[in-house]
């Protein structure tokens, strides 16, 4: 009876110890919002009163709105790119045997072991000589190289769970494989291709490391923008901008939990 | 005798090929274009004396010169502390946490996971604004604790080595977590229980069996937070405050501040070869405990 009872007082403490952590986890996007709604210029929580003149200031600004549209931009071309060029790349990968496989593998994944800050100043080099140093091109391709790893490993591993079988049976009645891709693997493919769009649109809308070496005035995105405001002063425009950001994400992150479940796409 | 050799271009015969190259030839030129090329090239600007003026020349000079100077060896030294000591606050805050989500049944799990990896879904920058606001000398956290009435007047929590590891602790547990949690669900159930059956206690159970089993999943996670540490900026850039000196900072002033390429890209490669060395070693460690739990 006492172990029982010492096996239950272990689960509820280790139950609330989790809490604890998730709640700190947290914690500082949480305290964001109400920061945010402050009537006064602090970045404390409101003591007189709330009120959405930093939301409207975010919207006003000159700077904010147009960082959001580039980092829009950015991480839809380049999420579209990387999808078309990392997919097909794992289809490859995936359904045919020969020398090399793994190493070509090997490859695509790579750039996810190189720190971002490394990458960010090998293109700093390489798009200053090319001249493409601050230019919205230069920062998309950069992005595709970020973003491409993720597609390859997120369909791969969704095309291990589709039978091959049912892309032979296809070519037995006669489609090509380019028709066989269409129309057979692709349907099949779609929550994984969603898993991968989404969270590679998560991952370039949020990238700040390597952008910062390679964006210039006109091509700021937002996490450089929030970054370089916060950097002269922390105020609640900010809090407001961020609480922005989040909701983005968030809602990313929801339409990933209910096309795929957000823990099968991080574990891959 | 021998039989007739095959040329080496003979596997353009088989009918996949088309598609092979077809398929891989994109994503394969790209990142040799977008990836090998410019590494390659930081590794020659690591060689080199004038960015501006390239000249032929081969140098070490700039090896030379961050090997002799205090203030680079800091950087590099300030790194390792904060890498290896954010890797061992991560193991020990996230494995409990791992151990819960694998087992719990509770209906707020999702919910748990989902605060858990929240740091994963948002940007780094919006994540150091947070702990800004929270930390702050005038920020929430002193206002709360002024308020209850624990302190009497604010104190300094900020811009300190602690403050670092809590901002990175908080952004790298979700890869811990997550990792612990896929070698943790690998285990049998039946492997405690029948251990339990023969006598076994709860805390020999756990020693003996479920945490030699979940090594792999403990040491990946480390060498994700180790790696992800190591080239991290933003966060000992926000809350050290420049009382926390670590390596991508340093490249960060070198690269975009005094435009000394040359030496910026030598600390690159430095960094770089020190993350992969450190790598190599874990995931022989690694390697070996695999080896040791074959069931």
């Amino acid at each position: 009876m006492s172990g029982r009872l010492h096996r239950k007082a272990t689960s509820a403490a280790l139950g609330a110890y989790t809490g604890v952590v998730a709640f700190f986890s947290a914690l500082p996007l949480l305290v964001l919002i109400p920061v945010s709604l402050n009537s006064k210029a602090v970045v404390r929580l409101p003591e007189d009163g709330i009120s959405f003149q930093w939301y409207v200031n975010v919207f006003t600004s000159t700077t904010f709105p147009q960082a959001f549209v580039t980092s829009g931009l950015i991480a839809l071309v380049s999420t579209s790119a990387s999808l078309a060029i990392g997919s097909v790349a794992a289809w490859v990968l995936t359904r045919n045997r020969f020398r090399g496989v793994a190493a070509v593998e090997a490859f695509l994944i790579s750039p996810l072991l190189l720190a971002r800050i490394i990458y960010g100043v090998a293109m700093l080099i390489l798009l200053t000589q090319a001249g493409l140093i601050r230019t919205l091109p230069g920062l998309i391709l950069a992005h595709i190289v970020i973003v491409v790893p993720y597609v390859v490993r997120i369909v791969g591993s969704t095309l291990i769970g589709i039978p091959g079988s049912l892309e032979e049976a296809s070519e037995v009645l006669g489609a090509n494989q380019a028709r066989t891709f269409l129309r057979v693997t692709v349907p099949l493919l779609l929550p994984g291709l969603a898993a991968a769009a989404i969270f590679g649109f998560i991952t370039s809308f949020d990238e700040f490391t390597m952008s910062v070496f390679l964006t210039g005035p006109r091509t700021m995105t937002l996490p450089v923008e929030i970054f370089k405001y916060a950097e002269l002063v922390v105020n609640p425009s900010v809090a407001a901008a961020s609480v922005m950001m989040i909701l983005g994400t968030l809602l990313g992150a929801l339409l990933l939990e209910k096309t795929v479940g957000l823990e099968r796409v991080l574990k891959t | 005798m021998t039989a007739p050799r095959r040329p080496w271009w003979a596997f353009l015969r088989t009918r996949r090929v088309p598609t092979v190259v077809i398929g891989l030839a994109p994503a394969v030129i790209l990142l040799t274009g977008m990836f090998l090329l410019p590494l390659i090239q930081l590794v020659t600007m690591s060689f080199a004396d004038d960015y501006r003026n390239p000249t032929t020349v081969f140098t070490l000079e700039n090896y030379v010169e961050i090997f002799t100077r205090a203030y680079h060896l800091e950087s590099l030294v300030g790194s390792l502390a904060v890498s290896t000591t954010s890797m061992a606050a991560a193991a020990v805050v996230g494995y409990p946490v791992a151990y819960y989500l694998v087992h719990s049944t509770s209906k707020y799990k999702s919910l748990i996971l989902l605060a858990t990896i929240s740091p994963l879904l948002t940007s780094i920058v919006v994540r150091g604004i947070g702990w800004l606001i929270l930390l702050g000398e005038n920020g929430v956290a002193n206002q709360v604790m002024l308020t209850v009435g624990i302190i009497d007047e604010p104190v300094r929590l900020l811009y300190n080595f602690g403050a670092v590891i809590v901002g990175e602790v908080n952004i790298l547990l979700p890869f811990m977590v997550l990792s612990i949690m896929t070698s943790l669900g690998q285990i049998p159930r039946s492997l405690t229980d029948n251990a339990a059956v023969l006598g076994a206690t709860a805390s020999q159970r756990f020693l003996r069996i479920t945490l030699p089993l979940s090594a792999p999943g403990l040491v990946s996670g480390a060498v994700l937070v180790f790696i992800l540490a190591m080239g991290s900026y933003v966060t000992p850039k926000m809350l050290g405050g420049g009382m926390v000196k670590v390596v991508t900072m340093d490249i960060y002033s070198r690269m975009l501040v005094d435009f000394n390429w040359p030496l910026g890209a030598a600390l690159a490669v430095i960094t770089m070869l020190l993350t992969l060395s450190i790598l190599l070693i874990l995931s022989r460690v690694q390697a070996r405990l695999i080896g040791n739990v074959r069931l």
